[in-house]
């Protein structure tokens, strides 16, 4: 450390009084506050540690020099890592002189360990290894329940996040307990009693009914987010049966206990939100489920009895089929029955009976007209016999008279018949030509002669040609 | 046939019809006497008989079925 820029004048020394002890005293203490930054950063190793009555007392110092430091326990709490010998590290405090002991000191607030570096290194470590074990993974990741009626919130109970998480609890759904599990959030042992808290919440749930658990705390520096990177607290987030939905600091911040849990938030309200259902979304979509079910359940219905009414009236028109076929097969056996009615065979019968009836009467009549014919016959012969008797008799008288007066008669008594070639009687000399032949038949025998001359007499009287 | 003909009223359709069709083939046989045919034809109208009840059942049955389900439906 540098010499203190004292405001203080060396001069001559005889004229100027001594100073009392108190007086020196009061001018360090003055020319502190005037010449050293409030707070003031510094940065070096850590010399020796003790603790007392959770006061940590320690120096820092460095290659050349070394101051002496205090951390009362109310700002030893806060920090996140306790230090120990050899740390580099970052302090902030205020320079005071402490006259009583003339003991200059470093009040520090605030300790962080080889400043931000060695924390992200250690973040970044522990991220990776969690990581390779699958803490991270999605498949690890357990359901949060749907409507839980109650969650465990695990949080300081004087912090702002529980005062969030409340009021979303009762604006969204209030039939949820949120049952407070106070801790604290931040400094030494905090991560401890964290995962204490889960692991009792886990262990309990069957007595307390506890469904969820919400681990959150509100914004802070990056140590005060230390806590919620710390192993310890993982592997308890790890361990526990129960699904825990994380929000830590602010959108920003990214801690160990977050990408463990099941669920991340961004800040308390989220959290919440996740966790709980809304009212008023759930009335609405409770109100659509109704109506899509009434539909449904309508829509079955009429499904299932068009179904029920198709088959009714498929199974009709098969039994009015299978009817109508039965009605055809009874009308071609009644027709057929009809037909064979005894009417028919008693007509063949009787058309039978009329064929040998008909048969008879034919032989019957066949006979008695032979027999009629017969004796028709028998009686034509007999006036066949008289007719020809009388008629041969009348024939003869006839006869006689013909031959009274018949040419042969003529010829006798002399006169002959005069016929040409063809035996036609020529009754006129100009019926022959001279030289044909003409016959003329006498009373006895017969002439014939060629015609020399024929001469037609003017009086009717025959008159004979000369003939050779 | 056989030797004592059951009750037209307690067959079936089908039995009734069967025999309805037996009688005809046997009278279509020709070995059936006149005597014989006469009781042959009354059994066999017996047997149409029987047959066209039991189908007008059916198709009254129908009918009511049918009438009941447009009723449904509407």
């Amino acid at each position: 450390m540098s010499q203190l820029p004292l405001d203080w004048s060396p001069g001559p020394s005889d004229t100027t009084p001594p100073l009392s002890v108190s007086e020196l005293g009061s001018r360090i203490s003055a020319a502190i506050a005037s010449g050293v930054p409030d707070p003031v950063r510094v940065v070096g190793e850590i010399g020796s540690f003790n603790q007392r009555n959770g006061h940590w007392y320690f120096n820092l110092k460095d290659e050349k020099s070394l101051v002496q430091c205090v951390c009362w326990a109310s700002d030893a709490r806060r920090v996140a890592h306790v230090p120990e010998i050899g740390n580099a590290v970052e302090v902030s405090g205020s320079v005071v002189h402490w006259s009583p002991q003339g003991r200059t000191q470093l009040r520090v607030r605030e300790i962080k360990l080889a400043g931000e570096g060695h924390q992200q290194a250690a973040f970044r470590r522990l991220c990776e290894e969690l990581r390779k074990l699958g803490w991270f993974a999605q498949e690890a990741k357990r359901p949060l329940p749907a409507y839980p009626r109650r969650i465990a919130v695990v949080t300081s109970g004087a912090g702002a996040a529980l005062h969030d998480v409340r009021a979303t609890g009762a604006a969204r759904w209030p039939a949820c307990e949120l049952v407070l599990v106070d801790v604290p959030v931040q400094g030494i042992g905090a991560a401890e009693q964290i995962a204490a808290a889960i692991a009792s919440i886990d262990d309990s749930v069957e007595q307390t009914e506890i469904e969820a658990i919400i681990l959150t705390r509100g914004g802070g520096s990056v140590e005060d987010l230390q806590t919620f990177n710390e192993r310890q607290l993982a592997e308890a987030i790890r361990a526990a049966g129960i699904p825990i939905i994380a929000a830590i600091g602010h959108e920003s911040d990214t801690s160990i206990a977050e990408l463990v849990a099941d669920r991340r938030a961004s800040t308390p309200t989220q959290a919440a939100m996740l966790l709980l259902p809304d009212r008023v979304d759930e009335s609405q979509r409770l109100d659509l489920l109704a109506e899509s079910l009434a539909m449904r359940v309508a829509r079955l219905v009429r499904i299932r009895s068009e179904g029920l009414l198709r088959s009714d009236r498929g199974a009709a028109i098969g039994m009015r089929h299978r009817a109508e076929a039965a009605r055809q097969r009874l009308l071609r056996a009644e027709s057929a029955l009809l037909a064979r009615r005894p009417h028919a065979v008693l007509a063949a019968r009787r058309k039978a009976i009329e064929r040998v009836a008909s048969q008879f009467r034919e032989v019957l009549t066949g006979r008695v007209l032979t027999g009629v014919r017969l004796l028709e016959r028998q009686q034509l012969d007999a006036t066949m016999r008289k007719a020809f008797v009388r008629a041969a008799a009348g024939l003869e008288e006839r006869q006689g008279v013909l031959e009274a007066v018949g040419p042969e008669a003529v010829l006798a008594r002399g006169y002959s018949v005069t016929t040409d070639a063809d035996g036609g009687v020529i009754r006129n000399a100009g019926e022959v030509s001279v030289g044909s032949e003409i016959w003329s038949r006498l009373a006895v025998g017969t002439i014939r002669s060629t015609v020399k001359e024929s001469e037609t007499a003017p009086d009717s009287t025959p008159k004979v040609n000369s003939c050779e | 046939m056989p030797e004592t003909p059951a009750d037209p009223a307690d067959l079936r359709f089908e039995e009734a019809i069967a025999e309805l069709e037996s009688i005809i083939e046997q009278i279509d046989e020709g070995k059936i006497g006149l005597e014989e045919a006469m009781v042959a034809h009354r059994r066999g109208r017996a047997l149409v008989a029987r047959c066209r009840s039991v189908l007008d059942a059916v198709e009254q049955e129908l009918e009511s079925t049918e009438t009941d389900s447009s009723a449904d439906a509407s």
